[in-house]
């Protein structure tokens, strides 16, 4: 700026100076080209929760019957669950056998299929039951969620301790089941 | 506007000021006219070596040396990009008005001085924000040299401003510099970096909604990539180690949620995060009342 432009409506144009940086720090803060961070709304809880299936997964021995064909995880009433399972540990092999996800919506579905090695559901009561019976002696090691306790047919139940997701294993019903609990994943079971 | 016509226009001012200097001595008068010429063809240093002996001990007399002394500087920061030049350059511009004022005059050439304090003012701002754009960890201390300069300028020129919605802007865009270092860098440092800054912001302006929310979400983001660190790899007592590491962030974010909450009530936003945080503490019940009043905040 040059005197003689301050000459006329110089006033005026002093304010008009003076409220320049706001306004560009505002437009700065606005438009730059950072942005603020977004809220990343990942389920934390599914993704411990796959942690875990898949650290039962390949912590666990299945019979020979059950290393034949993918190793399957089954998943009943998640769908948030099956698509991280999917997106993040589907590329990686149990043993020799492809890891494949599945969703199950029903008992039913799990009566059709080959029996999944893995299946996990958050039900209770009858639901529960019901899909407790339709794997009752098959070689598959049931994983629930935050029952009350272990409930009979269930191999593993996923509880809270102090802000931490741990769980609990029934090694009986996994041996019922021919399923033989690894060393690890017995030893860092909760006992309660 | 070409060199010459600044040059013109500088020329102008001064000599509609000239003959309305009460008091001012004519050896004075001789040196701010020859330093005025000198000025105008470019010798910058002659003009000045011209008034150095009358800015020694300056006085309501030779308040228009000290305001052309400060015109020169201006010029040749214009020119030479000169950093010394500058703040010389608001100096003698500040001390040519406070000796104006101070002798209760108002001399013609005092609008201009304003006028070239206020485009000092606004280079400093412009290379604060410059120095943002292109900040590294660590130069915190130049960015806020650079805006204080500013600042000072503003206060010059009118004591009233209040510099509080700009000096926590600048912090929040410090903060967000800093989130694009972590996220190149992974560095811990980085990270306290993109804390430190909102903090300070809210130190300045208690109330800034947008910075408490912020705060919150960057330390809860961070919670939450310990999590996702998480891959085939992974051993159980590193699992286990991780859920602690990540509920210690989620802990650490959910006051400053609830802060924005009170902060701004029934923020759509926060309530997401209120939502989410209490899920990710497994705390399903809390989660679950956020999000009725979530749903209710985004009823029409």
């Amino acid at each position: 700026m040059t005197p003689k432009t301050a000459r006329f409506g110089a006033g005026r144009r002093l304010g008009l100076w003076l409220v320049l940086p706001v306004l560009a720090s505002w437009i700065w803060a606005t438009q730059g080209g950072v942005q603020d961070a977004k809220l990343d709304a990942t389920d934390t809880q599914v993704l411990i929760q796959a942690q875990y299936l898949f650290q039962l997964a390949k912590g666990n021995d299945w019979p020979a019957e059950s290393k034949a064909g993918p190793f399957v995880v089954a998943v009943h009433g998640k769908q948030a669950l099956v698509d991280m399972l999917a997106s993040k540990y589907a590329a990686h092999p149990i043993g020799s056998q492809a890891l494949t996800v599945q969703a199950v919506e029903s008992p039913e579905d799990l009566a059709e299929a080959q029996a999944p090695q893995v299946l996990y559901s958050e039900a209770s009561g009858e639901e529960l039951e019901a899909l407790l019976n339709a794997v009752k002696g098959r070689p598959t090691l049931v994983v629930t969620a935050l029952q009350p306790s272990l409930v009979p047919g269930a191999t593993v139940n996923l509880i809270q301790v102090n802000n931490q997701l741990r769980y609990e294993i029934n090694v009986r019903d996994a041996e019922k089941r021919g399923i033989l609990v690894g060393n690890r994943i017995a030893s860092w079971a909760v006992q309660r | 506007m070409g060199r010459a016509a600044l040059s013109l226009a500088f020329l102008f001012a001064l000599a509609m000021s000239w003959a309305q200097t009460p008091g001012t001595s004519p050896d004075v008068q001789v040196a701010v006219e020859r330093a005025i010429a000198l000025g105008k063809g470019g010798d910058y240093a002659g003009g000045l070596a011209l008034l150095s002996p009358y800015l020694e001990e300056p006085t309501p007399a030779t308040a228009k040396a000290c305001y052309v002394a400060g015109f020169l500087h201006k010029e040749r920061f214009k020119v030479q990009s000169v950093q010394g030049d500058r703040a010389e350059a608001v100096r003698w511009l500040s001390t040519a008005l406070d000796l104006d004022d101070r002798a209760g005059a108002r001399a013609p050439w005092q609008e201009s001085a304003r006028q070239a304090l206020t485009y000092l003012g606004g280079t400093y701002f412009d290379d604060a924000v410059r120095a943002v754009r292109t900040f590294e960890p660590g130069t915190e201390s130049a960015v806020f040299a650079l805006f204080d300069a500013h600042v000072d300028v503003a206060r010059r020129l009118d004591p009233r401003v209040d510099d509080t919605a700009e000096r926590a802007e600048f912090h929040k865009n410090l903060a967000r510099a800093y989130r694009q270092w972590f996220e190149t860098t992974g560095d811990e440092g980085h990270f306290e970096g993109i804390v430190d800054q909102y903090r300070l912001a809210l130190e300045v302006r208690p109330s800034d909604v947008t910075a408490t929310y912020n705060l919150a979400v960057n330390i809860y983001n961070r919670g939450v990539a310990v999590l996702k660190s998480m891959d085939e790899n992974t051993t159980l007592p590193e699992l286990f180690a991780l859920q602690d590491a990540c509920a210690a962030m989620f802990q650490r974010a959910l006051p400053w949620f609830e802060r924005a909450n009170e902060l701004q009530p029934d923020r759509p936003e926060t309530l997401r995060g209120l939502m989410i945080v209490h899920h990710a503490l497994n705390d399903n019940a809390t989660s679950d009342a956020y999000r009725v009043q979530l749903e209710n905040a985004l009823k029409p």
